[in-house]
């Protein structure tokens, strides 16, 4: 009986602990771990590096971020080198083999994104440019649409046995999206009828799901503070094109706003790019985004 | 590995060369296959004691190279060409580092084996142009040289299995090298394997870790040991601790603060120095473009070392019992690509002409960097 007892405790200390874990998936940003959640897949773990209030083009790749992806099975990442600066050497550090670059862990969100601004003939005088594209899709209803694609064909990759749920859910979840848009569409409607700029590059998607592009910049290059002498051109465009409202960032600099705002009268919103914990859902984070928009320009 | 005058021409003709045409022909077939890097650091320096140096120069250019191997294997060569302050000597070309990486060999594990930079502390495991400070502190000039240690060897780092942060980096190097100078008579010394063989090898280990306060804020910790008996049979300890802060938003730091301090025990027949030193630093970010610091830096020698006394340093003057240094420095961050940094420091017992000085200093450093530069962890 002891000896039953022996093998039996010796069995069971020897089974490793992760056969008991859930399966790691990582995300950068909070929108794309609430995407694989919303995929649904059983005995699935996942994180997001990111809380929503950073700029994900200058977060330092931080030791925690190493801890969380170190036995990670797979890492989404938004792509369009918005996270270059960083997750390349936390990936590299934490010398995890399944998530590296092109990897099967290694999971692109970005890959059927209908990219914007591509520029092939890029260079540094350009300032902070994307030459494979901008790569702010994650605001936009449509793209994270085309997103949730690539996300549910990595996260089917990693869990095959669960394929035909992830793919019933993909279909469910895309349906949410056009229904959404189409309800955000009609919110917005005047979008398409009203003159806009935005600090820096961000919105490019989103205004393009409401027929609607920025009248121009606040930076005059691209991650570059803006001169006196181009606030003061472009306060002169703005007032020109009847600008109703700016469109900017938490992250981007206040104090060059209330210059313009104070050269131009026009108001400016300074939104998260991302969503963070306030926002329990995407379409949460989206209404949000929306109200914002219309409470400043019927303002 | 150093180059005489005579060598050098040939030396940079065929670098030129290889920068010029070799990369044209890569990137003909895949743009990916290798990333290039090139920096420069330039200096200016100025001092209130006539007998320093005052100098404007290229201190240091770097060309580096790095790409995948192969599945397993990633592999990076560095050359340099250095210059010191008020040298008139052709600057010296080497090969700084030139080594064999992988993180796929085994599971949480970097390793990195050839010539580098070894991995303890936080100045010793940066290349210089990333520094936050412009010139080393003066007790790393003395225990580590005036950029870094760097050697041949094997370098293991894992991160253990902990539910927190904790990476242990273990290394063991030839020891033929230590305090890595680009003065005409050291490397004259190093060109002589046979007298540099040191009775034990160079062997260091790191343990760090990290607390996170948000993903934009967290402070890493670290514990350092360095050991090595060199071919005259003194021995030397030296035991560190390092400490990095940062609180980054957006595009700059609001604050960093860093901090390193470093005890060395030499032991030579049956005699036993003690040596401690450190720095401080503190920036405070602005904006992206403007910064503001604050650096500390002392060193108090137990006693003078033979070899040190006939020693003079980059910084120009040799330490006898203490050595402290207060710096204001100003940093424009033209971009990600540039910087531009003024320091203004009064340093207090130096000796000059065997006599205690002091001396006020003036240094305007502009760093500037092309092509793809590797991101660092933190």
């Amino acid at each position: 009986m002891s000896i039953n007892i022996f093998i039996l405790v010796s069995f069971v200390l020897l089974i490793p602990l992760d056969s008991f874990s859930k399966t790691k998936v990582v995300a950068t940003l909070p929108e794309l771990k609430w995407i694989a959640n919303e995929l649904k897949v059983p005995q699935l773990e996942t994180t997001s590096l990111l809380s929503g209030n950073e700029d994900p083009h200058f977060v330092d790749a931080s030791p925690s971020f190493v801890l969380k992806i170190k036995n990670a099975e797979l890492i989404i990442v938004n792509g369009l080198q918005l996270e270059m600066g960083w997750i390349p050497s936390a990936i590299e550090k934490a010398g995890n083999s399944k998530i590296q670059f092109q990897a099967k862990g290694y999971c692109d969100a970005s890959q059927y994104v209908e990219k914007a601004q591509v520029t092939p003939n890029y260079n540094r005088s350009m300032g902070d440019i994307h030459p494979q594209g901008n790569p702010h899709y994650t605001l936009s209803l449509s793209q994270m649409s085309l997103a949730a694609k690539k996300i549910a064909q990595c996260l089917s990759s990693i869990a095959p046995s669960h394929q035909e749920l992830i793919q019933k859910n993909l279909s469910k979840l895309q349906d949410d999206f056009a229904k959404k848009l189409g309800a955000q569409k009609e919110k917005l409607s005047f979008l398409k009828e009203t003159s806009l700029m935005t600090y820096h590059l961000e919105f490019v998607y989103y205004l393009r799901d409401y027929n609607s592009e920025s009248k121009g910049t606040i930076e005059k290059v691209p991650g570059v503070l803006p001169s006196s002498a181009h606030l003061f051109n472009i306060s002169k465009l703005a007032k020109e094109m009847n600008v109703k409202l700016v469109l900017a960032s938490i992250t981007h600099p206040r104090k060059y706003l209330e210059k313009f705002k104070s050269m131009t009268k026009i108001p400016f919103i300074q939104m998260p790019m991302h969503m963070t914990s306030e926002f329990t859902s995407y379409w949460d984070y989206q209404n949000a985004l929306a109200t914002e928009i219309i409470n400043n320009v019927k303002d | 590995m150093h180059f005489s005058a005579n060598r050098f021409k040939t030396f940079t003709m065929k670098t030129l060369l290889f920068i010029f045409f070799f990369p044209s022909l890569v990137f003909a077939q895949n743009p990916q296959l290798i990333q290039w890097f090139a920096g420069a650091d330039l200096i200016g320096t100025g001092n209130s004691q006539e007998e320093l140096s005052n100098d404007f120069f290229v201190r240091e250019f770097e060309l580096s190279a790095f790409s995948q191997i192969d599945h397993i294997w990633q592999g990076s060569l560095t050359m340099s060409m250095h210059k010191d302050a008020g040298s008139i000597d052709q600057p010296t070309a080497e090969v700084h580092e030139a080594f064999l990486f992988s993180n796929q060999a085994i599971n949480n594990t970097n390793i990195k084996i050839g010539r580098f930079f070894l991995g303890f502390g936080r100045l010793n495991r940066f290349h210089r142009h990333d520094w936050a400070l412009s010139e080393a502190p003066t007790y790393h000039e003395e225990f580590f040289g005036e950029e870094a240690v760097r050697d041949e060897g094997i370098e293991v780092s894992k991160l253990l299995a902990t539910d927190f942060y904790l990476d242990l980096t273990m290394g063991i190097t030839s020891g033929k090298e230590f305090v890595h100078s680009h003065s005409e008579s050291h490397s004259e010394e190093e060109e002589d394997h046979e007298e540099v063989t040191p009775q034990v090898p160079t062997h260091y280990l790191r343990l760090a870790s990290f607390t996170e306060f948000s993903t934009q804020k967290g402070i890493e910790y670290a514990l350092n040991y360095v050991g090595r008996t060199d071919n005259e049979g003194v021995k030397s300890q030296y035991i560190g601790f390092d400490l990095i802060y940062k609180n980054k938003f957006s595009k700059f730091y609001k604050d960093l603060l860093q901090f390193e301090v470093w005890n060395r025990t030499t032991e030579e027949e049956g005699e036993i120095h003690n040596d401690i030193g450190g720095y401080l630093y503190y920036e405070k970010g602005f904006d992206q473009n403007h910064a503001l610091g604050l650096l500390v830096d002392w060193y108090t020698p137990e006693g003078a070392h033979e070899e040190e006394e006939e020693e003079e340093h980059s910084h120009g003057f040799e330490v006898e019992d203490y050595f402290t240094e207060v710096g204001m420095v100003y940093s424009y961050y033209n971009s990600e690509f540039m910087r531009t940094r003024l320091t203004l420091s009064h340093g207090d017992g130096l000796i000059i002409d065997e006599r205690r000085r002091d001396n006020t200093k003036l240094l305007l450093q502009m760093v500037f960097t092309i092509g793809a530069h590797p991101a660092h962890v933190y």
